[in-house]
């Protein structure tokens, strides 16, 4: 089985006065049938470690594997069925088919020179069918909604057939129906035996599918928050490392301008967890 | 879907040279040119002659034109995610131009009737180099685009600076002007043998590349996760563009639209994987080149050159196209 695993990672980011530490000394597994969720501010560095987590570039210190030899040294289209890398959500310059998009998931098995693909087909209509879009396949993308544009990038990760996928936000820019679902299936992807690590911005999102959750500190605190969702998303981190007030519930965070005393209107009996 | 659509195009591309080898000036009644097209190239009399040793090598050097720059838009277009690319913005065909015009202002074509193809052959070549050492395609597309754009401006300067130099001598300029207009007059079996070569390696190579460009429509990033280098797909879609380009310029001279237009209207018709709009712009390129000629010829007393008679035709289709496509890039 497939893992994921950082040792020791920095990450830093060019700036004008000299390279800029984000995080440090982050050590974290990926395993089969988990979500890792990367949480943290704006620029705090989630993009930066995903696109690491990747491979696409090496951290400035420390290692990540996949498996055993690290993941930016992996030869690139071995490591594309390997692992699979959802950016952030772009707009797209062509107008695909749906079936067309899911199906470049399957470029890294195609075979010189005559580019073909034995299990392709196959392959596309179970990731269509796994994120639950066989009923858009003829569509084309401009016609999609948000929520559906982002399954069918999803599908596309899973056309790889790769047991690792690294998701930057998402659910960010969904409605709160869509971005459920898109968590929901997350959490199924996990279950089949997939490791996930997901960069989201949605704290509850995180709370409610997160196995393990990384907090960024942002580049003031180049410190790393790492544990289980109890341990991590409660007032006493997201305080300092969002700047605001934070009240939790069993299944609601709300947050506050730091120094007001009063928490405002929410469900009554704040609870820690 | 994508069967028929070749099937069509190779179809319109047929019948569009059997216009073309019916067809012309010399007085010969169509029939006749077809009859001596059936009886092969040995045989006897006017028509045989006027048709295989005149049309024939003028019909195939105008497919391998079309075909190369529709092929070159195609790549071009997919290369810079950009529907005002064509092959022109890599300034390659302006700099093969420039050196054809050098070499006919020097009186190098008294020397051979190969010799200012070549010479064009080696201002790509020459061009490609600038190119790439100034452009580096890896660093970004916009890049590239705009040291294409300013490399073509500049070898177009030069090119019209010889022209101005050279309007003392009219039948100096009367040459170069056909370069730089481009031109099917008096094309013989040489050109054809010269364009074969890189114009069929050229269209090999694009549609090796498209999974590659297809792949880029994602953007970057998803590029680089799913194993395509963004920074060699750019090298070879370059190099096939320069050598595309280059061929069908040194055989038949600067000619516009074609390589902007034909995959431009192909993308709205067959949708925009590479696989299917490589070939049919290729098929395309080659059936509008050689029916716009054909038209031409059959038309008018005068002879227009085809960048010209494609631009004039071509740009009324391509915006009743446009009008008539709702959705696409430019909607």
């Amino acid at each position: 089985m497939s893992r994921l695993s950082f040792e020791e990672v920095t990450v830093e980011v060019p700036a004008a006065a000299g390279p800029r530490r984000l995080a440090a000394g982050l050590t974290v597994c990926c395993e089969p049938g988990t979500i890792t969720c990367v949480v943290g501010p704006n620029g705090a560095g989630k993009s930066t470690l995903l696109r690491i987590a990747a491979g696409l570039g090496p951290p400035a210190a420390g290692t990540v594997r996949l498996d055993e030899a690290p993941v930016h040294t992996w030869p690139p289209r071995d490591r594309a069925r390997a692992l699979a890398y959802l950016p952030q959500r772009v707009p797209l310059t062509e107008d695909l088919t749906v079936r067309d998009l899911v199906a470049l998931g399957r470029h890294p098995h195609r075979r010189w020179p005559l580019g073909t693909d034995p299990n392709g087909d196959e392959a596309v209509r179970r990731a269509l069918r796994r994120a639950g879009i066989e009923h858009l396949a003829a569509r084309g993308v401009f016609s999609l909604s948000g929520g559906e544009f982002q399954l069918a990038r999803i599908a596309r990760l899973l056309a790889t057939q790769a047991r690792i996928l690294v998701l930057d936000e998402p659910t960010t820019a969904l409605d709160p129906a869509h971005a459920l679902a898109i968590a929901d299936l997350l959490a199924a992807l996990a279950h089949d035996g997939r490791a996930l690590l997901v960069a989201i911005h949605d704290l509850e999102l995180a709370r409610r599918i997160a196995s393990c959750v990384v907090c960024l500190g942002g580049p003031d605190a180049p410190a790393v928050h790492l544990g289980s969702p109890h341990e991590v998303l409660v007032p006493e981190v997201l305080d300092r490392v969002y700047g605001v007030r934070t009240r939790l519930w069993p299944d609601a965070i709300a947050f506050h301008p730091a120094g007001r005393s009063d928490g405002g209107a929410g469900p009554a009996a704040p609870v820690r967890e | 879907m994508t069967g028929r659509r070749v099937a069509v195009a190779s179809a319109v591309w047929l019948a569009a040279a059997l216009a073309g080898l019916a067809v012309g000036p010399s007085r010969i009644r169509a029939m006749d040119a077809l009859h001596a097209l059936w009886s092969g190239p040995g045989a006897d009399g006017l028509a045989a002659a006027v048709v295989w040793e005149l049309r024939m090598p003028r019909v195939l050097v105008a497919s391998l034109v079309g075909a190369a720059l529709g092929a070159a838009g195609a790549v071009t277009q997919g290369l810079f995610r950009n529907p005002m690319a064509g092959p022109g913005v890599l300034g390659l065909g302006a700099c093969a131009a420039f050196s054809a015009t050098c070499a006919v202002a020097l009186g190098l074509d008294a020397h051979g009737p190969m010799v200012v193809p070549a010479a064009a052959a080696a201002g790509v070549a020459v061009g490609l180099v600038l190119l790439l050492g100034v452009g580096r395609p890896g660093a970004s597309p916009a890049t590239l685009l705009l040291s294409g754009i300013a490399l073509g401006a500049f070898a177009s300067a030069l090119s019209t600076l010889v022209l101005a130099l050279s309007t003392e001598q009219w039948d100096l300029a009367r040459k170069v002007l056909s370069w730089l207009m481009g031109s099917f007059e008096s094309r013989s079996y040489d050109h054809v043998a010269l364009a074969a070569g890189p114009v069929t390696a050229g269209i090999v190579l694009a549609w090796m590349l498209r999974g590659d460009l297809d792949v880029l429509t994602l953007g970057h990033e998803a590029a680089l996760s799913l194993g395509v280098t963004p920074r060699r797909t750019g090298l070879f879609a370059v190099a096939t563009v320069a050598l595309l380009a280059g061929a069908a310029t040194a055989v038949a001279g600067a000619i516009g639209f074609v390589g902007l237009v034909v995959p431009h209207l192909v993308r709205l018709r067959a949708g925009p994987r590479h696989g299917p709009l490589i070939v049919l712009s290729a098929l395309w390129g080659a059936a509008g080149l050689v029916g716009v000629d054909a038209a031409a010829r059959s038309l008018l007393a005068v002879s227009i050159p085809p960048g010209v008679a494609t631009s004039l035709v071509g740009a009324p289709i391509f915006l009743w196209m446009l009008r008539r496509a709702a959705r696409g890039w430019l909607a």
